[in-house]
């Protein structure tokens, strides 16, 4: 087909206007399905089970918000299998009086980056500044953007979580976009002075081996509380986000079933151009038959070029997303967009655009290229 | 001295191709009078397009008069010339030009949209115009399913139904065959003498041309008055 | 003007395409009034939640009652703000009350699920005047008992006589009721001790609802204990605290308007593409229509008729896409509470929907009817 390439693409240059938007559409289709694909994306990668779920989530088993006694965090690091361990606790309040209320958690220093998902590339300088300052702050770049304030920067927290107990922070760095957009990390042991409170803990996390493993650390954890008066419950890291993702699960499957919705319009919209395409270019399709072209030939030729067209729009579609989410979360588009900034579309899709597009193409010029194999060369001859 | 109803004196009319200057018309007059059946003929190129568009206040030309039905159409704005249009001029096309989703007595209708009237009015011109030109029984068809022989008279019956004092008919006859032909021109005669209307037919048919009173000829850009019988030599010699 | 009919039967004449290029119009309406119903049904049931009479107080800087923690002496502190109406026994028409989503395993479908769920005193119907029994009666004081609200009950199946196990401990469903499609009918509840011992909460509260005579009153009453230095309380009428729930649904919201404008856009390009192959197809009838008289701006006007036309098509085959989940009931998220909600499509959302879809069909149309009144009439025909 390759030799035919050269007519693919004058076809392309024959109705500038309708090719051009064609194009525009798949275009503007495969950016807004870029977004939209991107947080199912998220939210599916967070729910899946991994076969390698090396990661446990310990919290109160009945109720939220889960609070258990912090006695209990030294004997559940200390069963067999627990590699290593963290725990939160959680500190929420407001910066000033307009800014929409922040929420930090209080972690362990040493491990950190091994312990938190994502970032375990975090740049070992900031951990070093924050072991030298006791009420340093690992702020989320929206978190950062809301209350004016950039590394170096103090602020202070009116506690809506620990009323009277209002903290103060340095921000000695920015967490890089994704999930952590909304937080801000402090450490355990400045929490423990300022609030008094040492009694109790939001949650722990696991590190184990392997999911084997986890599945006994689990059991056994389970089991050696199941007479306390605080109950714990522990799972993975995906299937404690699947129970969260349950609470928000209409939300997903709306949009969801909007993704699906995106990927039909581009079809719809594609099919439309090439239907009109096909009716005038009926002469053509017949004088090809004249000169030789075989029914099957003609079909290919007109799949192949819708199949350049979506290919072409699904990459640019793509790229357009990828690029707006990233002068998002530089600041570049003058004020950030949370959402954007919580699920950046990653390079990546670039990739998979082409590959929407493509199938896009393929599906749109399936039925009129079907068609078209059945032009009637006399029935053409007759009105020329 | 009989009315003119086109007028046309010393028109120029030039076209811009790219940086050439293209002279279509040099310097024509043309006079046409009230009744006359004038057939126009020339080799392609000639200008007969162009002193068409001109006549019926389609183009303006670059220097010079144009008057039809009394009005001076050269210098009116493109707003007013449409107006003027509707009321003194009907079309007839060589491929007849009808709308085809509208039927037949839709298309005659068209123009009469154009005025305020009510609709029984309307109807009774419709009903008139089609019983003229013989398609009555045929006024509910859509052109697809007319043959081309119908579809021309209802394109006569359009050019007809707002009463213009001329008619225009641009190769009428072209896409018929011989004998639908001679029925077109028989329509277009007895319209010519039982209306009184004003016939300009530009034609490459010389047995369409014969049916005309007068013969203008074109070339170069200009006008040559000739007899019938130079046109019959020169249709033979082609 | 052109005849109407000129342009509907050219759509009819060529009606798969008419259809392919309203479908994008159909989907772009569907997805709109999807999304925008349901931001529409979160918000109706926060906009009748609360009552103008009640103050709400949770702890300072708390927009949810979740997180918040007030103690027993600034309870009763609270209690004493001036303007709080007495039951007939002299005491304060106060409700302490304790808020926790509690896991709960649905015995049905074996799934662990969120539940709402409230520990309140027996005075909290005096409170909440808006939440009434409809079937059984009220639990007993330092029994485990719980009444659940309609929409929970019948999302979940529960009935009166069932025992649902929250903790450790199983409490008996002993009544059902109604607050008038509010957030209160997606919530169980119980004795506040009781549930405060089951779940390691005693002395705290999440809340305190105080009940006024009238909004104005409760106005005043809110504001007792402004700048307080020594409780660090916030008080907000209680329509005003549902209210600001449903600002969460805000991001929804915009993100269905985003995206509705890109798949506006997709529709709108369509028909322009459409219309660029029709008046294409059309340009001896364009030039016979300016020939016999019809104007310019007449020409114009067809041909954004007839692209509106698709539009409107696309839009209205939509609209009764959408509008076949009006009613429809699903639970969802709202901040930390999981309330029931029922998709409406009401007159805003279908009148947001129809002013994209005109709006858009317009736009789309405008070039090719501006490309369609600049044929050079004779010129076309030759």
């Amino acid at each position: 087909m390759f030799k035919f390439a050269a007519l693919i693409f004058k076809n392309l240059g024959r109705n500038k206007v309708r090719t051009t938007l064609t194009v525009l559409t798949i275009v503007a289709l495969v950016a807004i399905y870029s977004f939209v694909c991107t947080v199912t994306d998220v939210a599916k990668t967070m729910m899946t089970a991994h076969s390698g779920d090396t990661r446990l989530l310990v919290q109160e088993k009945w109720s939220l918000p889960s609070l258990f006694p912090v006695r209990h965090v030294p004997k559940i690091a200390a069963v067999d299998g627990v590699v290593d361990w963290t725990a939160w606790n959680a500190y929420a309040g407001v910066v000033g009086e307009d800014t929409p209320i922040i929420a930090g958690l209080a972690t362990r220093l040493d491990n950190f980056r091994a312990m938190h998902s994502g970032l375990e590339d975090l740049d070992p300088a900031i951990l070093e500044a924050w072991e030298k300052e006791r009420t340093g702050a690992l702020v989320g770049q929206q978190i950062a953007q809301q209350i004016g304030r950039k590394v170096g920067q103090t602020f202070t927290v009116t506690s809506a979580t620990h009323p009277g107990k209002n903290l103060e922070f340095k921000i000695i760095g920015i967490l890089p976009s994704g999930i952590w957009q909304l937080t801000f990390f402090f450490r355990r042991d400045y929490y423990e002075e300022a609030t008094g409170d040492r009694e109790l803990v939001n949650a722990m996390w696991l590190k184990v081996r392997d999911a084997e493993t986890g599945k006994r650390v689990a059991a056994t954890v389970s089991e050696m509380f199941e007479h306390s008066p605080t109950q714990v419950k522990v799972e993975t890291e995906s299937a404690g986000i699947a129970r969260f993702s349950g609470h928000v699960q209409t939300i997903v499957n709306i949009i969801t079933f909007v993704a699906n919705v995106l990927l039909v319009n581009m079809i719809i919209a594609q099919a439309n151009s090439i239907s009109i395409t096909v009716r005038e270019r009926r002469k053509e399709m017949a004088i090809l038959k004249v000169l030789g072209f075989q029914p099957g030939m003609i079909l290919a030729l007109i799949v192949l070029e819708a199949m350049l067209v979506g290919s072409i729009s699904g990459v640019a579609g793509a790229a357009l997303a990828y690029a707006t989410s990233e002068l998002n979360a530089s600041g570049a588009l003058g004020g950030t967009v949370t959402i954007l900034a919580q699920f950046p579309v990653p390079a990546a899709f670039i990739v998979r655009g082409f590959f929407v597009g493509a199938a896009v193409g393929f599906a749109a010029s399936a039925i009129p290229a079907w068609n078209v194999r059945k032009v009637e060369v006399a029935e053409v001859f007759v009105r020329l | 001295m009989p009315e003119l109803i086109v007028n046309v004196e010393e028109v120029t009319k030039n076209y811009q191709r790219g940086a050439q200057v293209v002279k279509v018309l040099r310097a024509l007059d043309c006079r046409i009078a009230a009744g006359d059946f004038v057939a126009l003929i020339g080799p392609s190129g000639s200008g007969k397009s162009t002193l068409l568009n001109l006549i019926a206040g389609l183009d303006r030309p670059t220097a010079g008069r144009v008057e039809v039905a009394g009005s001076l159409i050269s210098g009116m704005d493109e707003a007013s010339v449409t107006r003027w249009r509707t009321r003194h001029v009907g079309f007839i096309f060589q491929f007849y030009h009808l709308i085809p989703v509208l039927s037949a007595y839709e298309n005659v209708e068209l123009p009469l949209l154009l005025f305020r009237m009510t609709r029984a009015r309307r109807r009774e011109q419709v009903l008139r115009a089609l019983e003229l030109v013989g398609l009555l029984h045929r006024m509910t068809h859509r052109p697809g399913q007319l043959s081309g022989g119908e579809q021309q008279r209802v394109g006569i019956a359009r050019a007809l139904i707002t009463d213009p004092e001329l008619v225009v008919a641009d190769e009428p006859t072209g896409d018929l065959d011989h004998q639908t032909s001679e029925e077109i021109l028989d329509l277009l005669q007895a319209v010519h003498e039982s209306l009184g209307k004003t016939i300009l037919l530009v034609t490459h048919d010389p047995a369409a041309a014969r049916r005309a009173e007068r013969v203008m000829r074109m070339d170069m850009g200009q006008l040559i008055p000739e007899s019938k019988a130079a046109v019959l030599l020169w249709s033979e010699a082609r | 003007m052109v005849p109407v009919a000129y342009s509907y039967r050219n759509l009819l004449v060529r009606w798969k395409t008419t259809l392919m290029t309203a479908a994008g119009f159909t989907l772009v309406v569907a997805v709109l009034i999807v999304m925008l119903a349901f931001t529409s049904g979160v918000t109706t049931v926060c906009a009748v939640s609360g009552e103008a009479e009640n103050v709400i107080w949770l702890t300072k800087g708390n927009i949810d009652e979740v997180l918040s923690r007030i103690d027993v002496q600034t309870a009763r502190q609270l209690e004493l703000a001036p303007g709080v109406l007495s039951d007939d026994r002299g005491r304060a028409l106060a409700s302490r009350e304790l808020y926790m989503m509690v896991t709960q395993r649905d015995e049905k479908t074996g799934r662990w699920e969120f539940m709402s769920v409230r520990g309140v005193y027996e005075n909290a119907l005096e409170v909440h005047t808006q939440v009434r029994l409809i079937e059984g009666r009220m639990f007993q004081r330092h029994c485990r008992e719980l009444i659940i609200g309609r929409q929970l009950a019948r999302a979940h199946d529960i009935r009166i006589g069932d025992r649902l196990t929250l903790g450790r401990a199983s409490w008996d469903v002993v009544g059902i009721c109604e607050a008038g499609g509010s957030a209160f009918e997606s919530e169980l509840w119980g004795d506040l001790d009781q549930l405060a011992g089951c779940f390691h909460r005693r002395g705290i509260y999440t809340a305190v609802v105080l009940r006024t005579a009238d909004a104005a009153t409760a106005r005043e009453t809110a504001s007792y204990l402004d700048g307080s230095r020594q409780v660090a309380v916030d008080a907000s009428c209680e329509l005003d605290y549902y209210a600001r729930q449903a600002e969460q649904t805000d991001l929804l919201r915009n993100a269905a308007l985003v995206i509705g404008v890109f798949m506006a856009i997709g529709a709108a390009l369509g028909v322009t593409n459409t219309m660029f192959a029709a008046i294409s197809a059309r340009t001896s009838d364009i030039a016979v229509l300016r020939i016999v008289g019809f104007t310019k701006g007449q020409i114009l006007a067809a041909f954004l008729f007839e692209s509106v036309l698709i539009a409107a098509i696309g839009g209205t085959l939509g609209s009764c896409l959408g509008y076949a989940l009006n009613g429809l009931t699903l639970e969802t998220a709202m901040g930390a509470k999981k309330v029931a909600f029922a998709f409406q499509v009401d007159a805003a959302v279908l009148s947001t929907a129809a002013v994209f879809t005109l709006v858009m069909g317009l736009l789309g149309g405008l070039l090719p009817a501006v490309s369609a009144m600049q044929i050079r009439p004779l010129e076309s025909l030759r």
